[in-house]
């Protein structure tokens, strides 16, 4: 073995310390290289040292990523067919751009803003949230005047919902009536009383499906908003926790450093003062 | 779902759009990697990931499956990225990222490592970022796709347009700059 300082390799010295080092190389090129290896110390030594900066590579992770974002954003593209490609690509892009004037603004913002969309959404549907000993009940109305918002129980609630559509009914009855009259008299000519009561119970049976399904559908709106809103606040809370972890972990990584350092300081001093004669 | 990355293509290229979404599965980690890793931002490695599997959802019925669906998607990949690089006009910075990769490191870590070896280890990291990122645009492409993803010589021959023995000077080159700056790095916390 010898200790030469120039490399007297024949062949591509570098391709060669490469297909070495990363065992991608041909059976008869591996033997003749590591002949060439126990004879060369320049070689050994600049293998060693590479595979050394390859260890030290291992060593470096990229960042978590925010995996479930990149994936709902992806996923709108395989939402759609294959042959709504342009459809996906303004969704995508739609979506990113959301994400991003969402994403920007401080947290308390993003909080105030789900908030506000939250109370007008409730405000628009008189909307009526509780929660009790029977869970989380949600409920809207029409027209339910502010002083029947105060303080009662559901079972209220439902009674008073209950009048107040009889109300309505009674109203929308009696104007039908006078309209009805008002037009019998202007053609001079009475109306059957077994008609005008087939029509009031038909005009009621149409007003109370209308209500109704008017209530079904702002019910399962608000439903909605409010999972959307529940699901925001908790992704954000996710974050602001993961945020503080991250804070933490700076703060213990300053504070590691600061104490390598004051025992880097330590042992130099107790090195010079063992060093000193006695 | 399961089956090769090739049968999930033909499934997707059919319109299964569940085949689709585990190709991203899949591949959107490896993916995400390779472009922290090329460009060194967080954010922008995410975007570019998301504009990947975007761009090869577009593509894929001209997709004819001469190379492997994970190649395909590697230089969809460096190509956004050599495009972040060209549009940012600079060298791509990479930075040590701003959530605390000690935490997960602490996690990961055996409860018996003390905080000095999580520093160190944190240090390396920065290290090795900080030499990464004096490296030219060719010379760290084609380590991280040789050191964390695997690819043959020749793969990344066919993935960089150059001859394989180019590969293997820009490898050379690059991992001796490393070394150089790992070194010099080693002696400066030393001091």
């Amino acid at each position: 073995m010898t200790n030469d300082i120039l490399c007297g390799y024949a062949g591509d010295r570098e391709a060669m310390l490469m297909a070495y080092l990363y065992d991608d190389i041909a059976e008869g090129d591996r033997q003749a290289f590591e002949q060439h290896l126990a004879t060369c110390a320049r070689c050994r030594t600049e293998l060693n040292g590479l595979g050394d900066v390859r260890a030290q590579l291992a060593r470096w992770a990229p960042p978590e990523p925010t995996v479930a974002g990149i994936r709902r954003q992806t996923s709108i593209v395989a939402s759609h067919s294959i042959t709504g490609i342009t459809g996906a690509a303004a969704a995508i892009e739609t979506a990113g751009a959301r994400r991003s004037w969402w994403r920007d603004a401080p947290a308390w913002a993003q909080v105030a803003a789900a908030l506000l969309v939250l109370g007008v959404s409730a405000g628009i549907a008189n909307l009526d949230v509780r929660y009790d000993s029977n869970g989380l009940n949600i409920r809207t109305g029409w027209s339910r005047p502010a002083a029947a918002a105060a303080d009662v129980s559901a079972s209220t609630d439902a009674e008073n919902l209950r009048a107040q559509l009889a109300s309505l009914e009674q109203q929308l009855r009696s104007e039908f009536r006078a309209s009805q009259a008002a037009a019998s008299s202007a053609q001079g000519q009475a109306v059957p009383v077994l008609v005008a009561h087939s029509s009031d119970a038909d005009l009621m049976r149409r007003v109370k499906a209308l209500v109704d399904d008017s209530e079904r559908r702002q019910r399962n709106e608000i439903a909605l908003r409010m999972g959307e809103a529940i699901r925001d606040l908790n992704s954000q809370r996710q974050a602001d926790l993961r945020k503080i972890d991250q804070n933490l972990g700076m703060f213990q990584d300053r504070t590691g450093v600061e104490v390598l350092r004051n025992r880097q300081k330590l042992d130099y001093i107790l090195q010079r003062v063992s060093q000193q004669p006695q | 779902m399961t089956g090769t990355d090739e049968e999930l293509v033909a499934r997707s290229m059919s319109g299964d759009a569940d085949s689709f979404n585990e190709l991203i599965l899949r591949w959107e980690r490896p993916i995400y990697a390779l472009a922290y890793r090329t460009i060194g931002r967080e954010e922008d490695a995410r975007d570019v990931c998301q504009e990947t599997f975007l761009r090869a959802y577009r593509a894929l019925p001209g997709f004819r499956g001469q190379a492997k669906f994970s190649s395909w998607l590697y230089r969809i990949a460096l190509n956004l990225c050599r495009d972040w690089v060209r549009r940012e006009r600079r060298t791509p910075v990479v930075q040590p990222p701003e959530d605390g990769d000690l935490m997960e490191m602490a996690a990961a870590t055996e409860p018996s490592e003390s905080i000095e070896d999580l520093v160190m280890r944190k240090d390396l990291t920065r290290s090795v970022e900080r030499a990464m990122a004096l490296l030219p645009e060719e010379q760290r492409m084609a380590i991280v796709l040789k050191e964390y993803h695997g690819l043959t010589f020749q793969e990344i021959a066919d993935l960089a347009g150059c001859p394989l023995s180019t590969v293997k000077t820009r490898l050379y080159q690059g991992l001796t700059v490393l070394r150089r700056e790992l070194a010099r790095g080693a002696k400066v916390s030393m001091k």
